[in-house]
């Protein structure tokens, strides 16, 4: 694990984003997808703290158990993720690797890490206040967080993100991943009421994505001539 | 059942559904170039068509590794992943496409035995009532006739992102007849439009006796049916000018 300097990069949002504009895409439909969205050198710094100085779990669920496991053997994925698409046809199903920064806003545990300055990064003011303007949503307060991995035959499948005792206000994607194809999978992707697809953001690198909770969504498998999508992601909360 | 000749004198000719607002798929056509248009046919004369592609239907693999596109006929399954690992390689960075065929009619002529129940359906296709059907949905009056080719898309099948264009075949419109009974969003397999952007616009996911017609160029794909899905059946083609 690398650790941070005074020198290391700042993180900031770019600048030059069209406020106006991204509101009210957000209010005609409840969702936006904002291209370069972090400064240059900011999306850069992210990029290199994932692919390299980021340790990675599996995360999945077996019906209502969920599992985070660390270490685990390139033999054993393939064995959990065979098993997780036998449980896939009919029910809930995620499969992806993780790594947590921050279950309810607070600081990421290791100061001197780089994950620490994307956790204050993303509950600072100026990112509050964008993401308020951005979604009209007065009440958010501050930002869960956690970077994931998503490798070829990976999924999250069709859910809305309502869950019992959060106040999750509205949804947030940091992609980062530089060579991405539409045919890749990995898509987020909203389900219409006719169960067909609205709309998909198709990884990008140095987009972020904002959508409403409730909004019925899946990332789609990445084909197995997929690649690695990064991300780090999590919900905007009310106090 | 074998592939031979199921079709009787009894059997139900193809037919439209008579409730569909042919003036309201217009206007949404008008809007996007594309359409998906659901209880098409009459629900028994899509659960025969169904049954043919299910049971009377020999399935020929094909794909383009290496960039050429090959058809492999009677694939055992050891030959059927060797080519689908060789498949998804290439298709890593290259335009792609692996899944299984069963060739229609080329050029709008009939189908080769008139005894099998699919002659009937490439009549239906060339006939005035569906031509016309599309001429009213789309607008597009040089509509003259489809080609036609039934598919099967089974997990880890695949199309990449193409627009049709074809200097030769005067494709105006490409269609897909859906006859899948059961599939869920997360399964693949969606018919997904990609927006100038490279973001995605719009996808129909499989269904049973639906239709979806869009004009040409457009860019689409139909993504990797997931490796928890199910088997993908349609009838494909463009609808093309003389």
């Amino acid at each position: 694990m690398t650790t941070t300097t005074a020198t290391d990069t700042i993180l900031a949002l770019n600048p030059a984003l069209d406020r106006t504009r991204l509101a009210q895409a957000f209010r005609a439909s409840g969702r936006v997808h904002i291209p370069s969205a972090l400064t240059k050198p900011a999306a850069d710094r992210i990029y290199r703290c994932l692919t390299e100085e980021t340790k990675w779990s599996l995360t999945f669920n077996n019906g209502n158990n969920f599992f985070d496991l660390d270490n685990v053997s390139q033999e054993e994925r393939n064995k959990l993720v065979f098993a997780a698409w036998q449980r896939a046809p009919d029910g809930f199903q995620y499969f992806f690797d993780n790594h947590r920064l921050s279950r309810d806003g607070e600081p990421y545990p290791d100061p001197s890490h780089f994950f620490a300055k994307v956790v204050a990064f993303l509950n600072s003011g100026p990112m509050l206040s964008f993401l308020r303007e951005l979604t009209g949503l007065q009440g958010i307060e501050r930002a869960d967080a956690q970077a994931t991995l998503y490798r070829p035959g990976d999924f999250l499948s069709v859910h809305d993100d309502e869950t019992g005792g959060h106040k999750r206000l509205a949804a947030y994607v940091l992609n980062f991943t530089p060579i991405w194809r539409a045919e890749w999978g990995g898509v987020l992707q909203f389900l219409g009421p006719d169960q067909h697809i609205e709309e998909g953001y198709v990884p990008a690198f140095n987009a972020m994505n904002v959508f409403r909770v409730p909004s019925l969504h899946s990332v789609t498998q990445v084909a197995l001539y997929g690649g690695h999508r990064y991300s780090i992601t999590g919900w905007f909360h009310a106090r | 059942m074998s592939e031979a000749s199921q079709a009787t004198l009894t059997d139900v000719l193809p037919e439209l559904n008579p409730a569909l607002d042919r003036a309201a798929l217009a206007e949404t056509f008008k809007r996007s170039r594309r359409i998906h248009i659901t209880n098409v046919l009459t629900p028994r004369s899509a659960e025969r068509l169904y049954r043919a592609l299910l049971t009377e239907t020999v399935w020929t693999t094909v794909h383009n590794t290496g960039g050429k596109r090959l058809d492999v006929p009677n694939a055992t399954q050891d030959q059927r992943s060797k080519i689908s690992f060789a498949a998804w390689e290439w298709a890593r960075s290259n335009f792609a496409f692996l899944y299984d065929n069963h060739r229609l009619s080329h050029d709008g002529e009939p189908y080769a035995d008139q005894s099998h129940y699919l002659a009937r359906f490439v009549a239906f296709l060339n006939g005035r009532e569906f031509i016309a059907l599309t001429h009213e949905i789309t607008g597009l009056a040089e509509i003259a006739y489809a080609d036609a080719q039934a598919t099967l898309y089974r997990p880890g099948d695949f199309l990449t992102q193409h627009d049709d264009t074809a200097g030769d075949k005067n494709r105006v419109a490409a269609y897909v007849f859906s006859f899948t009974p059961k599939w869920k969003p997360d399964w693949g397999g969606v018919l997904e439009f990609l927006n100038d952007r490279c973001q995605v616009a719009a996808g129909y996911v499989p269904e049973f006796n639906s239709l979806n017609l869009f004009a040409v160029p457009q860019v689409h794909l139909v993504s990797q049916v997931a490796l928890f899905g199910g088997s993908r059946y349609s009838i494909t083609g463009w609808l093309r000018s003389l």
